[in-house]
């Protein structure tokens, strides 16, 4: 008998060291975002940095515990979290309310980077004053707001002003080359707009609220990479600001060729994004809620049955 | 401590040990199995979802070139990188270089530079067929796909072919694939686990646990704990050998006990039992070989057998034994043999060649018996049955040996010997007056002297009692000389056994009687031996102190009195007999009575003369049955007449050995009574000369009859011994004068004055006289003139009982 209780035991044994030591691979987180400067720091501290701290293992798909992927707009990072392949993003918080109403309340807000001032404007060539024929932007609930609140601001005839759909990368050629009147340009396009003569007619300053961007994440990776996560939105982050504030050529290079520009004033336009400063506290958690209710109806989806909280307090371990 | 060493050679860790082997190649090959088809399934599955996926972009891409809508294009691309499995994706020429410079890339690339896994062949391929190609490259473990794009450069240009390159990676890996599959792995393993426990206790319980108590048996078996042994119950083949265990043990047991008892039986048999090695080298010796010989067990141990040999066995006896035995035959012998202290004994030895499977002969066994006293008895057993005991002489067995060699002899040489056969005349006479002992001495006393006659061609022969035999051995001569030649030999015995013998200081006189019979090739040795026994008989009868040669006459005489004999058995049993009676007549011729007289109706030879069987019968006890048989007869005739109220008598001959028959008086008064006869008729006759051989036992049975009426006759009175003194004493009321006496009457005076002799006597002595043999007038009236009874053919010839009747008794009445 005792020869099978022996047997049993290394049966046993074997099956646990099997099962211990054969956990699945896991899936990379994937980020996407796309080229605005205010969410530089991850491009630069993943590509141009060649992220000399980020951790590599066998254990995840592909070796490396996280992806950065740079797409040229929100509605690919939409598409994306629609069909489940991202898991995390940077947004505004107004894209994120209606993210967060789109996947049924399946992502939350990891980081509020705090808010942005001058980074989102309505650009025009130089001594063009009249109401555009056509404007230039990228579909998105900022935009839309920014827009519903300049219109007046500008003393805008509604109706007489169309709006074309213009990837972002496009937009410089597309105002420069006449083929729109106006574009609702942000950074690091708005420099460049700037440095070629363009005008700004309306930014995000003069909005009547401040705006904030934040990084969002959906629940399910934060349930397996809440560390990751953590580290991304703060270490990471702040190395790559770290790096952009260095306003080194590989740096500077590297941000040229994220944002499809060239000879960008990188300094400057850091300027406009004052959250890219180290020094920038971080909006306190318990403000969110507020802010969160200010930019709902800011939003053409809001859903107010559905809140958006800190990945924190939402997410259940 | 040594139950827990584990013991690789075990069955049961051997059994172990193969079916954990068995369960975890079966586990590992289930898992290899179920991974295997895990990853299939997920190459098959990212095929498709990777054909569907670069399908759908095909489609967009190709409709965003032909609206030229190249940011779509830029958009397109940069979704698609960002999707979890592509790990890059470009669009390509024709010629490899990279058709659109998506966001974060600094410069335009080639195909080999960002796909370095990419195959030209079946890029190329895909332009031409406008096909969606998917290549695997194991190396990176991903997936190829070349999607062929059509795009527009303005309306009237040719449309171009570029191809969009995607490289999507394999979600899965052989890990994963394992781990995916783990519970069902982990289920199967658990399953398989339970089978594999549960056979293993079904084996050790059918198999470990038997073979384990077979091994415990097995083990007490050879301590020769028999009674400790287990029962095995499993499977049928353990239990089979078990019980074939059993078996054989028991049979072991018993040859064990046998061979003990072989051992034992062979140790202390009494026979010398020896064995030694195909070289004749001793291996074994039992005690009684040791007792026997005298030497030591180590002695005899590795010594050559002929450490016992004498030197005394003939060189013949050693050269029959090996011939046997090299033949591979047993060979029984004697061999004359020493002891070790030098004495030597005779012993009978039978040495067998013991063979191995193969047939060669390894060892010899003898057995040896020491048959020295056994020799001494069989040589004086042998002297005995050869020779007599008391003279030493060769016996009758060994003469008739001889016989038959000097028959053969002569037969061969056509020669003549002769056998004299020699008898001490009335020895019996010698041996109830001196004793069996003196007997004994006078017999030794003349085979001592016989045996001065012995020579080169003569043997002395002692047949036991008084017979001595002399055999002369053939010789080639005429016949009449070689009977001269035994008659001389005779003749030298008889005045060698005339001369007295002196025994314990007394002389002793003795006669013998010679019998010769001409030895010749016609005759047997039995034969030889009667007929000289007959002459012999013949020279007895003759009166003894002759020599009588064999006459062939005396030989069929003995023959017919033998065949008489015989016949004579035959006939009381078969009634051939008849009583005849003769009348007797008293003093004035009236009949008195008759005497009853046998006669033989013999089927053959017809009436045969009384004279030539009854002294036949008178050799044996055949005249007892005859002469009760007559007597029987003869009271049933009296009876008769005395129913008749006749006053005769019956005279019935008696003869010497009725007589001297201890059960006389009772067999004749039962007769006497079973016939209803008043016995005062009955007459028994019987002659002088047997009275006088037994005269007080005679005259006792007599007068025991007498008391009862019975008369008794001295017949043929005058012939024998007829003495006054014993007349005076015989209880007898009658004497019969013999005829011889009355033949001569009336002329002879010395018959006459004879009879007148016995007339004065029996008037004396007041008996009645009877004359038999009355033939004439003047007889008949001779004896009449003197008062004496007759009997003769004068007055009656015998006749027949009924005839007899009718002739006197009806007349007279």
């Amino acid at each position: 008998m005792r020869y099978l209780l022996a047997l049993c035991a290394v049966v046993g044994v074997s099956m646990i060291v099997i099962i211990i030591a054969c956990t699945p691979r896991q899936e990379p987180l994937n980020i996407a975002v796309n080229p605005y400067l205010g969410f530089q720091p991850f491009f630069v501290a993943s590509t141009a940095l060649q992220c000399p701290d980020c951790p590599e293992s066998s254990d995840y798909i592909g070796g490396r515990s996280f992806s950065i992927n740079l797409v040229t707009s929100m509605n690919v990072v939409n598409n994306l979290f629609y069909a489940g392949e991202l898991d995390a993003s940077f947004m505004s918080l107004e894209e994120a309310l209606e993210l967060y109403a789109h996947t049924q309340g399946g992502v939350c807000i990891a980081k509020v980077l705090g808010p942005a001032t001058g980074t989102r404007a309505i650009m025009m060539r130089a001594g063009e004053q009249k109401q555009p024929a056509f404007l230039g932007y990228e579909q998105s609930p900022f935009n839309a707001f920014l827009l519903a609140e300049a219109v007046p601001a500008l003393n805008w005839q509604p109706g007489q002003t169309h709006f074309h759909f213009i990837s972002l990368t496009k937009h410089p050629q597309a105002l420069l080359s006449g083929e729109v009147d106006a574009v609702l340009a942000i950074e690091p396009y708005l420099s460049q707009l700037k440095s070629n003569g363009a005008v700004v007619v309306f930014d995000d300053k003069s909005l009547s609220t401040e705006t904030y961007d934040v990084f969002v994440v959906t629940k399910s990776a934060y349930e397996v990479h809440e560390e990751l996560i953590n580290w991304l939105a703060t270490d990471y982050w702040d190395s790559g600001v770290k790096a952009l504030n260095s306003g080194g050529a590989d740096v500077v290079k590297a941000v040229e060729a994220n944002a499809g520009v060239a000879e960008l004033d990188l300094a400057s336009a850091v300027q406009s994004v004052p959250y890219l400063t180290l020094q920038q506290p971080s909006v306190p958690y318990p403000e969110l809620s507020d802010l969160i209710a200010e930019a709902l109806p800011r939003i053409t989806q809001a859903q107010p049955a559905l809140t958006l909280g800190a990945c924190k307090d939402v997410v259940k371990r | 401590m040594q139950g827990c060493r584990f013991n690789s050679k075990s069955l049961l860790n051997q059994i172990v040990a193969i079916v954990l082997l068995l369960g975890s190649a079966t586990i590992m090959m289930s898992a290899l199995y179920l991974t295997h088809e895990q990853v299939e399934s997920s190459h098959e599955h990212i095929k498709r979802e990777l054909q569907t996926l670069m399908g759908l972009t095909q489609g967009a891409m190709n409709r965003s070139f032909r609206y030229q809508k190249i940011p779509a294009v830029e958009e397109i691309i940069s979704e698609l990188k960002a999707h979890r499995r592509v790990k890059e994706a470009a669009l390509f020429t024709q010629a490899g270089e990279q058709r659109v410079n998506v966001l974060g890339e600094a410069q335009v690339k080639s195909l080999t530079s960002m796909f370095p896994q990419s195959s030209e062949e079946v890029f190329l391929a895909s332009i031409q067929q406008q096909n969606l190609k998917i290549q695997h490259v194991t190396k990176t473990d991903s997936y190829l796909a070349y999607i062929p794009i059509k795009t527009v450069p303005d309306a009237l240009a040719e449309p171009e072919y570029q191809v969009f390159v995607v490289e999507y990676m394999l979600p899965i890996t052989w890990a994963d694939a394992f781990v995916y599959k783990l519970p069902l792995i982990g289920g199967w393993a658990f399953i398989l686990l339970l089978i594999l426990t549960i056979s293993i206790a079904y084996l050790n319980h059918r198999v470990v646990q038997p073979a384990q108590a077979l091994v415990r048996n097995i083990t007490r078996a050879v301590h020769h704990q028999l009674d400790q042994l287990e029962s095995v119950r499993g499977a049928s083949e353990l239990t089979e050998i078990n019980q074939a265990l059993n078996s054989m043990l028991a049979e072991r047991n018993a040859n064990e006990e046998r061979l003990i008892k072989l051992s034992t039986a062979i140790e202390q048999s009494s026979e010398g039992v020896v064995i030694t090695d195909h070289q004749a080298r001793i291996e074994y010796v039992n005690q009684s070989m040791v007792n026997n010989t005298g030497y030591s067990r180590e002695q005899l141990i590795g010594s050559d057998p002929k450490i016992l040999s004498s030197g005394k066995t003939p060189r013949s006896t050693f050269t029959a034994l090996w011939a046997r035995l090299n033949e591979g035959k047993s060979w029984t012998g004697e061999l004359y043999n020493k002891r070790a202290d030098g004495s030597e004994f005779v012993e009978l030895q039978t040495i067998t060649p013991l063979k191995n499977s193969a047939g060669e002969v390894t060892h010899f066994v003898g057995v040896r018996q020491d048959i020295t006293e056994q020799k001494a008895i069989q040589e004086r057993l042998h002297f005995l049955a050869y020779n007599d005991s008391l003279t030493h002489l060769p016996n009758r067995t060994s003469t008739m040996e001889r016989l038959q060699r000097y028959i053969d002899g002569a037969h061969a040489r056509g020669a003549y010997g002769a056998v004299l056969l020699i008898n001490i005349d009335r020895f019996k006479v010698i041996n109830d007056a001196r004793g069996f002992q003196f007997g004994n001495e006078v017999i030794t006393k003349l085979s001592m002297r016989l045996r001065k006659l012995k020579s080169s061609g003569i043997r002395l022969s002692h047949f036991g009692a008084d017979t001595f035999c002399f055999i002369m051995k053939p010789e080639r001569m005429e016949k009449q000389d070689m009977r001269a030649k035994a008659l001389v030999l005779a003749e030298d015995v008889l005045n060698l056994c005339s001369k007295p013998i002196c025994i314990e200081e007394q002389d002793v006189s003795i006669t013998v009687s010679i019998g010769i019979r001409l030895l010749d090739s016609t005759e047997t040795p039995e034969g030889l031996l009667r007929s000289a026994e007959t002459a012999l008989h013949t020279a007895k009868d003759l009166g003894g102190n002759q020599i009588f040669n064999y006459r062939h006459e005396d030989g069929r005489r003995a023959e017919y009195i033998f065949l008489i004999e015989h016949e004579l058995r035959e006939a009381l049993r078969e009634e051939q007999l008849e009583c005849y009676l003769q009348a007797q007549v008293d003093e004035t011729g009236a009949l008195a009575g008759a005497e009853t007289l046998v006669r033989w109706h013999h089927p053959v030879r017809g009436l045969v003369s009384p004279g030539d069987f009854i002294p036949v019968a008178e050799r044996s006890d055949l005249i007892k049955q005859l002469d009760m048989w007559v007597l029987e007869r003869s009271l049933e005739f009296l009876s008769g007449w005395q129913q008749q109220q006749r006053d005769l008598t019956i005279a019935v001959n008696i003869s010497p050995r009725t007589l001297r028959s201890k059960h006389f008086v009772t067999e004749v008064l039962t007769a006497i009574e079973r016939a209803g006869a008043n016995s005062c008729g009955l007459v028994l006759e019987i002659t002088e000369g047997l009275v006088v051989e037994d005269l007080s036992g005679s005259i006792e049975k007599m007068k025991a009859l007498q008391t009862h009426g019975v008369q008794f006759s001295i017949d043929d009175f005058g012939t024998g011994y007829s003495s006054l003194t014993y007349i005076r004493e015989l209880p007898a009321q009658e004497l019969k004068i013999d005829q011889s006496f009355i033949r001569g009457v009336p002329e002879s005076k010395a018959d006459i004055a004879m009879i007148e002799s016995i007339l004065t006597v029996a008037k004396n002595l007041r008996i009645r006289v009877l004359a038999e043999g009355i033939e004439t007038a003047e007889q008949a009236e001779f004896c009449k003139q003197r008062n004496m009874w007759g009997q003769g053919y004068y007055y009656d010839k015998p006749k027949p009982h009924a005839d007899w009747c009718e002739a006197w008794l009806s007349h007279e009445g």
